[in-house]
């Protein structure tokens, strides 16, 4: 009976992960054929070039890692006045940090290039005599500003779970047997929280990781993300094995990153492996 | 702890606190000696965790005042208040062992004190309520009786000179409960510590607490030792709910110093002893109260006692008998008041002696076991007309 109800996942992992895996693995041990695509061949060439990109990591994983801890930064304190002072219009408040993703991504992420570009923000900072010449678009500023914004209710929802599910008694049992307020945030709400703020951070870390729309338009080609160097790498220069290349180097490091934060989340939060919060 | 005389009192003045429209404690007025045990005991939603909350400081009082020790308490934040809180579901921190639970109180105390003293104290502490040994086991990996040890260790660890307990025992099966009533009141009079029990269970409160306040609609209305409660409750509410009792309604005829007459719907006076200083205006509604064990049963018309003025005789007949092992009960119906409970102390083996359902029996009780007191409504029986019994325990929920 399990093995029947198995059999489609198991035909899913195949499809859709294995395979496309195998593809790009041998994709990326071939060659550029003269005219671009793909040549057969056995060899790691590819592989020795990728200090060609070494900028398109380094901004990746830099200003994901920056943009995952603003968002966590913005998320915690929002999450946790949503579940201790939301009382009855908690799940109404929930709802709205939803909302934003009722439009698409392109158009949320459009509304910004408007909001930060020389006619916006900057020009009302002008005009009201604050700050002359200030430049927003097209920084690092503006491409963290888009992961944040566009990130947000992934980081809230499950820390506001995990922060929903204490209950009150533990707290007020703190502060009964004499821890004040902070102490009490500390010793109690921050380490039962943990499960919450891990799996957020994962949740926004990696898909931030193969972002490719917010560095095109808030970064204007000046930040390049790794996304932006593989569309390039398959459809400009259609070098298809180093973009192979490029693309299992990237799945490696990401692997190697969510182990050690495994690792060290288990060791900060014990038992939330058991829980399936990772 | 402070020395003086006033260490561990605690006075609750003319506390009241509302929530929105609901007052859930309404101008109560108490005062817990300093080492005695205190029972709250009342039903469901009367408001005895409110109180308790306001005491430790979880809720502040609408009007009136706390004071813990002697010191008024209405600035002082929980964390500060000398009394530690024994929560219903234990409340026990999840992600700290049975050690660090413990320890936590001691852990926040500043000047720090160090690890080798906290070490001492912790092991004091767990062998307190027998659970040495048990320090690197989790929370989750306890039953529940020992869960509510480790938080009653957890709360006395840092010596509070009040101990607040919300239904402690809730949560436990019949047995285990009996167990933990013994071992509760050995370690309160070990440790001298003023506990405050809150119960709905008056078995509970009557078999621990050296005072028993019973609380109504956010008030109280008796406070003072069990054996006074039950041998003089203060109304029919109070009578009713503590223990079983005869409560034969009417209104009150005359009083005339200690004692006064009531008469029943059916036209039977009936006389008692009056303590009560609200019953004084003839017309009133007052009911004879009288517990089923101070009747006497006897075979057939004859008077037990003999003809006498500080007696009170009536006829009835045998509805049912109830075997209860060492007691038999009966369910008696009287013409003049109805249906009577009476509680008879077996003394023979067999039914030798004993009325059967369908006899006639003679029913007496002195002056003196008969009670005239205030007759402040029938919520809480919920059995019979004339016969109050004890409301099943409910269980709490929360
Ligand atoms: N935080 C609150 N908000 C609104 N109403 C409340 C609150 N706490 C208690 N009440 C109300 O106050 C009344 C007394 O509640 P309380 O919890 O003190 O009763 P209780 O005697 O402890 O009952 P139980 O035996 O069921 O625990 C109830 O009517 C309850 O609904
Ligand atoms: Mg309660």
């Amino acid at each position: 009976m399990y093995r029947v109800m198995g059999a489609p996942a198991v035909v899913w992992y195949l499809l859709f992960l294995a395979a496309p895996l195998i593809v790009l693995l041998v994709v990326s041990l071939g060659r550029r054929s003269p005219n671009g695509g793909y040549q057969p061949g056995l060899t790691l060439e590819q592989y020795g070039q990728l200090g060609t990109r070494w900028t398109a990591f380094a901004n990746t994983v830099e200003l994901g890692l920056v943009g995952t801890v603003v968002c966590l930064m913005v998320a915690y304190p929002m999450a946790y006045v949503l579940a201790t002072r939301g009382g009855r219009y908690k799940t109404i408040l929930l709802a709205l940090v939803v909302v934003p993703f009722w439009t698409s991504l392109l158009i949320r992420t459009y509304a910004w290039v408007f909001l930060l570009g020389n006619s916006g923000i900057p020009a009302l900072l002008r005009d009201l005599g604050i700050a002359e010449g200030v430049r927003l678009l097209n920084t690092p500023f503006a491409v963290v500003l888009g992961i944040v914004y566009n990130y947000l209710p992934l980081m809230i929802l499950p820390i506001f779970v995990s922060l929903d599910r204490i209950d009150q008694g533990i707290r007020q049992a703190s502060k009964d047997l004499g821890a004040g307020p902070a102490r009490t945030f500390l010793r109690i709400t921050l380490p039962l929280s943990a499960p919450g703020i891990i799996s957020g951070v994962l949740l926004v870390f990696v898909p931030v990781l193969g972002e490719y729309l917010i560095p095109v338009l808030l970064g204007g080609g000046q930040i390049y993300f790794l996304g932006n160097a593989l569309a390039d790498l398959f459809f400009q220069s259609r070098n298809w094995p180093f973009g192979a290349a490029v693309a299992t180097a990237f799945i490696a490091l990401v692997m190697v990153l969510i182990g050690f934060y495994r690792k060290a989340a288990s060791r900060l939060a014990p038992g939330t492996e058991q829980e399936g919060m990772l | 702890m402070m020395a003086d005389g006033s260490s561990g009192s605690v006075e609750i003045r003319d506390a009241t606190k509302r929530f929105g429209g609901v007052t859930a404690v309404d101008g109560v007025c108490l005062t817990v000696r300093p080492g005695t045990f205190s029972a709250l005991l009342g039903p469901s939603g009367c408001g005895k965790t409110t109180l308790l909350r306001l005491v430790a400081g979880f809720e502040s009082p609408t009007r009136g005042s706390i004071l813990i020790g002697g010191e008024p308490m209405d600035d002082v934040p929980s964390y500060r208040r000398p009394a530690n809180t024994v929560f219903q579901h234990y409340a026990l921190f999840p992600h700290m062992d049975v050690e660090r639970n413990v320890g936590y109180a001691l852990r926040q105390q500043r000047p720090r004190i160090d690890r080798s003293e906290q070490r001492r104290r912790i092991d004091e502490a767990l062998e307190l309520v027998q659970l040495g040994g048990y320090g690197k086991r989790h929370a989750r990996e306890l039953s529940g009786g020992q869960q509510q040890r480790v938080a009653l260790a957890r709360a006395l660890i840092s010596r509070p000179q009040v101990l607040l307990l919300d239904e402690p025992l809730s949560a436990l099966d019949a047995k285990l409960r009996h167990a933990m009533q013994l071992e509760l009141k050995q370690l309160q009079q070990q440790l001298g510590i003023t506990f405050v029990f809150v119960t709905h269970d008056q078995q509970e409160a009557m078999s621990m607490a050296d005072r028993v306040a019973v609380m109504r609609d956010g008030r109280i209305l008796q406070e003072a030792p069990p054996e006074h409660v039950y041998d003089f409750p203060a109304d029919t509410f109070v009578a009713d709910f503590v223990g079983t009792m005869n409560l034969f309604r009417g209104r009150l005829v005359t009083r005339e110093g200690d004692t006064a007459t009531v008469q029943t719907p059916a036209g039977t006076k009936l006389v008692g002893c009056a303590l009560s200083h609200d019953l004084l205006s003839p017309g009133q509604p007052a009911a004879l109260a009288v517990r089923p064990e101070r009747i006497v049963l006897s075979l057939g018309a004859e008077r037990a006692a003999g003809p006498s003025s500080a007696v009170t005789a009536l006829r009835a007949h045998v509805r049912t008998r109830t075997f209860l092992g060492d007691q038999v009960s009966y369910q008696a119906d009287s013409p003049d008041v109805g249906r009577v409970t009476v509680l008879q102390a077996r003394t023979a083996a067999g039914t030798d002696g004993l009325a059967a359902p369908g006899d006639q029996v003679t029913l007496e009780w002195a002056l003196d076991v008969a009670h005239v007191i205030p007759d402040t409504g029938k919520e809480a029986a919920e059995h019979g007309a004339d016969v109050g019994l004890n409301p099943p325990p409910k269980e709490s929920g929360r």
